[in-house]
């Protein structure tokens, strides 16, 4: 079918919503994805109704028409790049925020819905949705739900798995199916429902999402540690577990990051130190001092230099700043940043830590590395322009090693961005060729033509690891 | 576009690292979705232009016109790509290929001559219900506009000529190129630029800075043939055009800073688009000009930065002198006061506790925040002509978060979100709450202390 046919047919099923192709649809060929997709799609279909994702999706699957299902396009792994052949399903006209229920602490929301508005109505009832993944402020829940999205908080509260309790589903052939529900215990049939989350829209299309609400903390206390290396930053991360204590988030920023970060936004950071560490501890407020000294004396017998505790909130916030601008401050060092999550057990992080600067050394890279030290969850950043071919060869090689240390240390490709297109290749590294074909086999059974974002996630047959 | 430039372009394009995060800033993008409506996937369409990928097509053209200018996405984008710049760029692109449609070359040809755009102005100071009682097609009846009230009739005489004609104390200086007004005392020099708006449909703005300058000990001038800064030009397309504007106000400038009695004054801008342009002109002048334009850029300041440059304290205890009585202590009523962030001055200049500051300093005056005092207008100059339908969603959303504070005054910095807050309260029946310069709340209390 060509692109106007196709126009004309999705016009039809989607009255309420947007549907154009031509170079308009171009502007949906990539997403964050450095060096990833630049042809424009057959189509872009916006519905205004769930009810039109299951038209389209009924109508593609008849045509054999790849459907790629988007939500603010923030990926990391060229999930939702698509080819010429496909449609882009573009989620985020389904947004509605459906209800807050405050007795059964869910809320019920559209997938569009952006994180950050979610975030915002739940804490202005005291609730709370931890999730928090760095592209909140733009990430659709269906997108999070789709990639399985982390975040800071992960280390104490879990990530986006952690608070889906319910599902509607549109299938492959447009059928819709409700997954799980409003109920904290739920063992009816297969657990489809965590089947589906993370998927990266190649198992179903997601039309509503109910999510788990917890209180919202009374008291937080956030606190900045420096190290002389960053060996003596990660012992301080063990140290801190092994005190039993669980900080919502426990963040490392090495040297790189560090400069990078004060370059930018000047807030205190010193440039010559190997390593900082950004804790926060959250709870009823009796806790959460007696946590904090704990903390900060977990810290200190690891031989951190200085320990500044936030006093108010705009202390906290000046802390904060130095993680939240890390991406922003590295990605001002070069055009193009290549931002990776492999992820290691955390007590193999100064390993995973050493490996990288060796990597960088090798193959003669920048790379700034931060991230979820508590969780073992570390983004090694290679800053590069997507420009140089040259260099960018270079890049992915050292990307390539970088997932064999995180494999080695057993650890794997993705903590929080999930596969997509970028790291397809290292599947079998990770699963071995039976892993796959259970990969294959599910797919199978619920996209037997497989129109869901077709490609993404499970390696061709005919793609050899490179490793 | 010669090579240089549009290697430029690319270089600037290169540094989009397409995280979507404009998605969260952009006032268009809230209302339409689409990856088309947002920074990130106009410069992947301009980037496909310019690499051959696809025609610069007019749905292309039409995209890269849906844009507000606002330059919210450059304030929020992590890389701190330049996608104002960009965006001019493209559109010199498109105008290269498309023109600029009848409308805008008229309007352009008119402000291009300062003269001409005068004598405009006074005739249509008469005929201003005609021009907009359009039946024709073409880009009159793109405007669709609602019948004679998008913006107030201009008034009978412009700031300049009622400078011209001695008001405030006005006298001529520079040999006629500028006009001074002097306070008892002289304390300081300024030059100030009012701008189009101010000068042909505001000029009370214009006067109300001058006293609140005047209270301050300043001695104002004020360039006698202000052209247009060279905004409309520029974000349409037309950059060698702006650029010769921009030339002509920096020798206008150099003219009435020999006024001066101390040499390089502070330039004053009531209209934060004209600042954010004046800032601009190394860019948009040829090479002879570009020395006198970077030394000018640094001394482009808005006028709320200007009157708090000692601290708030130090200028509510001066207007209190000037208005002879008590400011912030005194326990009379208070008047709820909101204040609206224009784009172009919190987002492109960052300006948002200065305003707030002079506002909270005012005698008998509460400031209100709104839900969203960042929010865009929807302004964004002739966005409004030619979006009329999306101007009206997002200036609507800023209507109700002003009435959701019962203010009984809407205080802002721009004179054209001044123009479009009128023009949306007025829409939502909400005419009563009054629009107002910052500056001209201020001179209220001046005036208060003359009487």
């Amino acid at each position: 079918m060509g692109g106007a046919d196709a126009v004309t047919a999705l016009r039809r099923l989607a009255p309420s919503g947007e549907v154009f192709a031509g170079e308009l649809a171009l502007s949906y060929a990539e997403d964050a994805t450095p060096g990833m997709g630049g042809r424009a799609p057959l189509a872009i279909v916006r519905p205004g109704f769930r009810e039109e994702v299951s038209a389209v999706l009924s109508f593609c699957n008849r045509e054999g028409i790849g459907v790629i299902p988007r939500g603010a396009g923030t990926n990391l792994s060229g999930g939702v790049v698509a080819t010429e052949d496909q449609v882009v399903l573009a989620m985020n006209g389904l947004a509605r925020l459906v209800e807050i229920d405050e007795a059964n602490l869910t809320a019920t929301v559209e997938p569009g819905l952006v994180t950050a508005a979610l975030h915002k109505a739940v804490e202005a009832r005291g609730l709370f949705y931890p999730p928090d993944p760095g592209s909140m402020a733009v990430s659709t829940l269906g997108g999070n739900v789709a990639e399985g999205a982390g975040g800071l908080r992960g280390l104490k509260y879990g990530v986006t798995r952690d608070y889906i309790l319910g599902l509607q589903v549109a299938l492959a052939d447009g059928q819709v199916v409700r997954l799980g529900g409003k109920t904290v215990k739920n063992v009816s049939g297969y657990d489809l429902l965590r089947l589906l989350v993370g998927s990266e829209g190649t198992l179903g299309v997601v039309t509503e999402i109910i999510v788990r609400l917890v209180p919202a903390p009374e008291a937080r206390q956030a606190m900045l540690a420096v190290f002389a290396t960053v060996d003596a930053a990660a012992a301080a991360v063990a140290r801190v577990i092994a005190e039993k204590v669980v900080p919502a988030t426990l963040e490392l920023l090495d040297d790189v990051t560090i400069r990078a970060v004060e370059e930018y936004s000047h807030c205190g950071l010193p440039a010559a130190a190997a390593a900082v560490l950004l804790a926060e501890v959250d709870g009823m407020p009796e806790a959460v001092a007696r946590e904090g000294e704990r903390v900060k004396a977990a810290f200190r017998a690891e031989g951190a230099r200085k320990v500044r505790v936030a006093n108010d909130a705009g202390e906290r916030d000046q802390i904060w700043t130095a993680r939240r601008t890390a991406v922003s401050a590295l990605a001002r060092v070069r055009p193009t940043i290549m931002l990776e999550d492999a992820t290691v057990p955390r007590s193999r992080v100064p390993e995973m830590v050493r490996a990288v600067g060796g990597i960088a050394r090798r193959h003669r890279l920048a790379i700034g590395t931060f991230g979820h030290a508590g969780d073992g969850n570390l983004h090694p950043t290679i800053l590069t322009d997507r420009r140089d071919l040259e260099e960018m060869k270079r890049a992915e090689a050292a990307v390539g090693e970088i997932f064999g240390v995180a494999l080695e240390l057993g650890g794997t490709l993705s903590g929080e961005h999930g596969i997509g297109l970028a790291k397809r290749p290292y599947m079998r590294a990770q699963f071995g060729e039976a892993g796959i074909e259970v990969h294959r086999r599910v797919k199978g059974a619920l996209d037997p033509r497989g129109i869901l974002n077709p490609g993404k996630v499970i390696p061709p047959r005919s793609l050899v690891s490179q490793r | 576009m010669n090579e240089s430039r549009r290697a430029r372009l690319q270089e600037e394009l290169a540094r989009c690292m397409r995280c979507g995060f404009c998605q969260a800033a952009c006032p268009v993008y809230r209302e339409r979705g689409t990856e088309f409506s947002v920074a990130r996937g106009k410069l992947i369409l301009i980037e496909a232009v310019l690499d051959g990928r696809i025609g610069l097509t007019r749905d292309v053209r039409d995209a890269l016109e849906a844009c507000l200018l606002c330059k919210s996405c450059r304030a929020a984008c992590p890389s701190g790509v330049r996608t104002d710049v960009i965006l001019a760029a493209a559109r010199e692109l498109a105008a290269e290929r498309y023109g600029h449609g009848l409308l805008k070359t008229a309007a352009f040809a008119a402000l291009k001559r300062p003269a001409l755009l005068a004598a405009a102005a006074g005739a249509g100071a008469h005929l201003w219900g005609l021009a907009f009682a359009p039946e024709d097609g073409g880009d009159l009846w793109r405007l669709r506009l609602p019948p004679g009230n998008l913006y107030p009739r201009l008034p009978r005489r412009s700031l300049l000529s009622r400078l011209g004609a001695g008001e405030l104390g006005a006298t001529a200086a520079a040999g006629g190129r500028a006009m001074k007004v002097s306070p008892d005392t002289v304390r300081g020099t300024v030059i100030l630029f009012p701008g189009c708006l101010v000068n042909f449909m505001l000029p009370q703005v214009g006067l109300a800075a001058i006293k609140v300058l005047l209270s301050m000990g300043s001695e104002v001038i004020v360039p006698s043939g202000q052209a247009c800064c060279g905004t409309p030009l520029y974000v349409n397309g037309d950059r060698a055009g702006a650029g010769r504007l921009a030339e002509t106000n920096l020798s206008w400038l150099a003219s009435a800073g020999a006024a001066a009695s101390g040499g390089g004054p502070p330039v004053v801008f009531v209209c934060p688009s004209c600042a954010e342009s004046w800032r601009g002109y190394p860019e948009m002048v040829r090479e002879e000009w570009t020395a006198l334009a970077r030394q000018v850029a640094d001394r482009v300041t808005d006028i709320s930065i200007f009157l708090t440059r000692r601290g708030p304290e130090e200028f509510l205890a001066g207007l209190a002198a000037a208005a002879g009585r008590p400011g912030r202590g005194d326990a009379g009523p208070r008047v709820t006061v909101t204040y609206h962030d224009p784009c172009h001055l919190a987002q492109a200049q960052g300006v948002r506790v200065e305003p707030r500051a002079l506002l909270r300093s005012l005698p008998g005056v509460a400031l209100k925040e709104m839900a969203e005092p960042g929010g865009c207008c929807g302004s964004g100059g002739t966005f409004g002509l030619f979006h009329p339908d999306l101007s009206r969603r997002i200036g609507g959303r800023k209507a109700g978060d002003i009435t959701a504070t019962e203010a009984v005054t809407v205080a802002t910095g721009c004179p054209a979100c001044l123009l479009q807050l009128r023009q949306e309260l007025s829409a939502a029946g909400r005419s009563a709450v009054g629009v107002r310069h910052t500056v001209e709340l201020l001179a209220e209390v001046v005036d208060a202390g003359r009487k």
